[in-house]
């Protein structure tokens, strides 16, 4: 893949290829949700916030936030650049992120990733929507891995 | 035969004669004259299709059900004419307050498009790929019967409930509808999954029976709701992002957020349900209290249950040395403090106060030295 992992070029490309999957969503049913993905800086990266807005089937639009406020966001997933970049580079023969990385193992004991949010629905819609989260990982470890 | 009509309509000449003019041609066409609303609602997004959101338009809104359904017994589509005679369905809750939720429509819209089928929409061949040690198998099969034994609870307590419920409430009959089809699906899938295993069912829970059997005896449907959705589905959906966490393969781990995301959708409904209830009986908070001071220790004998407890601690360390058992120990105490604190948000969310002080859960805590 040509864009460096997390960064715009990496989001703009992700977006193109949910459109692509756009069927996959689809059979997954509604998926209403805003949410950001928080680059927490380490050795390997700066700090970085991205907030990708899904309504009914597909993603609206992925847009750069500031990392002090992501604005109207239902939660957001924070973990260090080393973190997301096993996650997203740990994909199984059948393109999907292996059982060890997978977005609600990474979040379960609060590391190495969290989740932050300002309400209960909002932070509920984590698990509503798990599923669909997870295809959305899975199509960005394609990305990554490509 | 347990209801006689006040007519006996082969009896009745009136109405044979009416009958006959039907036949004929000769039509009253009374209902063309029905005093309703005249609507015409469309989609406002056509991919979404025409959702109940599109349709909650004057008098056939949910905003237009009274808080106390006086003179509304039938099952008549809410908005429709009301002629005279209409049956009284004996209709137990008639109150908007006693079971609505601000999120009723949008939850039934989405559940019913969130459906999945455990049949088919998991790859259960897949399971040849991932073999995993037999004691862990058998402890994976011990979880699956404990859930398969409560996840049905969740069916039958909506089902119990919803030919009680005023027929104006639709919507939240719908809801809970599906409910019982989602949980009638987790029964299944963990079945299922513990019969693909080798091994099979293994032992069921006296413990967890007892709390099944608190949620089916509340005294009300809002008691009974936060009993069942959230506190016992509460701690399911923690159990459930646990069962995920701790999955050897990605087929447990795929069901698992399946259910998950079911699950979540009930806890949703019943923390805005206990909210809205709140909001319109602020000095039935006790009540509440009441409930939960029971629930919760049934509750905890559910939790502490060998048959729950000890497979989580074994899968969660990832063996029977003596080493995976403290770790799991670690891991299982992690999760069930985290589910302890969701809960307590979820009902200072909903509105009731006070309850981290008196609940069972800080008593246990206190008495285990968590």
């Amino acid at each position: 893949m040509s864009a460096e992992l997390l960064t715009k070029p990496f989001f703009e490309e992700l977006q193109r290829r949910l459109a692509a999957e756009a069927s996959e969503f689809e059979k997954l049913g509604y998926f209403d949700t805003i949410f950001g993905v928080h680059v927490l800086p380490d050795k390997e990266s700066d700090e970085r916030l991205f907030v990708l807005d899904f309504d009914l089937y597909s993603c609206r639009g992925i847009r750069e936030a500031s990392p002090e406020d992501a604005g109207d966001v239902d939660f957001v997933l924070a973990a260090p650049y080393g973190v997301w970049r096993e996650a997203l580079t740990s994909v199984d023969d059948k393109g999907r992120i292996d059982a060890a990385h997978s977005i609600n193992t990474l979040t379960h004991h609060g590391e190495p990733m969290s989740v932050t949010s300002s309400s209960p629905e909002g932070h509920d819609k984590l698990f509503r929507f798990a599923e669909s989260i997870q295809l959305v990982f899975d199509v960005a470890g394609r990305v990554a891995t490509a | 035969m347990a209801y006689y009509a006040p007519t006996d309509f082969l009896a009745d000449d009136a109405f044979l004669d009416g009958f006959r003019k039907i036949r004929n041609g000769e039509l009253t066409l009374d209902w063309m004259e029905a005093k309703t609303e005249r609507v015409k609602c469309r989609p406002k997004n056509p991919r979404r299709g025409l959702t109940y959101q599109d349709i909650d338009v004057g008098s056939y809104s949910t905003e237009a059900i009274p808080e106390v359904l006086r003179g509304r017994q039938s099952m008549a589509p809410r908005g429709a004419e009301l002629p005279p005679g209409l049956p009284d369905m004996g209709y137990m809750v008639n109150r908007k307050s006693d079971v609505w939720a601000d999120n009723v429509i949008s939850l039934y819209e989405e559940a019913k498009t969130r459906q999945w089928n455990a049949a088919t929409d998991i790859n259960w061949m897949e399971l040849d790929e991932h073999p995993v040690p037999d004691d862990l198998e058998k402890a994976f099969c011990q979880v699956c019967t404990f859930l398969s034994e409560v996840e049905m609870i969740a069916t039958d307590l909506p089902a119990k409930w919803i030919s009680r419920i005023n027929h104006n409430l639709v919507e939240l009959k719908s809801l809970l509808c599906v409910q019982a089809v989602d949980e009638a699906r987790h029964s299944e899938v963990f079945r299922k999954r513990a019969l693909a295993s080798g091994f099979g069912l293994m032992k069921a829970s006296v413990y967890a029976e007892h709390a099944l059997k608190g949620i089916l005896s509340a005294d009300t449907y809002t008691q009974a709701s936060v009993f069942l959705h959230l506190l016992g589905e509460g701690f399911i959906l923690s159990t459930f992002r646990n069962g995920e966490a701790i999955a050897q393969t990605p087929v447990d781990k795929r069901i698992f957020r399946l259910v998950m995301q079911d699950e979540a959708r009930h806890v949703s409904y019943g923390m805005m349900h206990l909210k809205y209830f709140l909001r319109e009986h602020p000095k039935r908070a006790e009540e509440i209290h009441i409930l939960l001071d029971e629930a919760e220790t049934l509750m905890i004998g559910a939790l502490g249950s060998p048959e729950l407890a000890e497979p989580l601690i074994v899968l969660a360390g990832k063996g029977f040395a003596k080493d995976n058992i403290a770790r799991g120990i670690e891991l299982t105490q992690e999760f069930q403090l985290r589910a302890i604190g969701e809960y307590f948000r979820r009902l200072e969310r909903a509105g009731l106060e006070g309850r981290p002080e008196r609940s069972k859960f800080t008593q246990l805590l206190g008495l285990l030295g968590a």
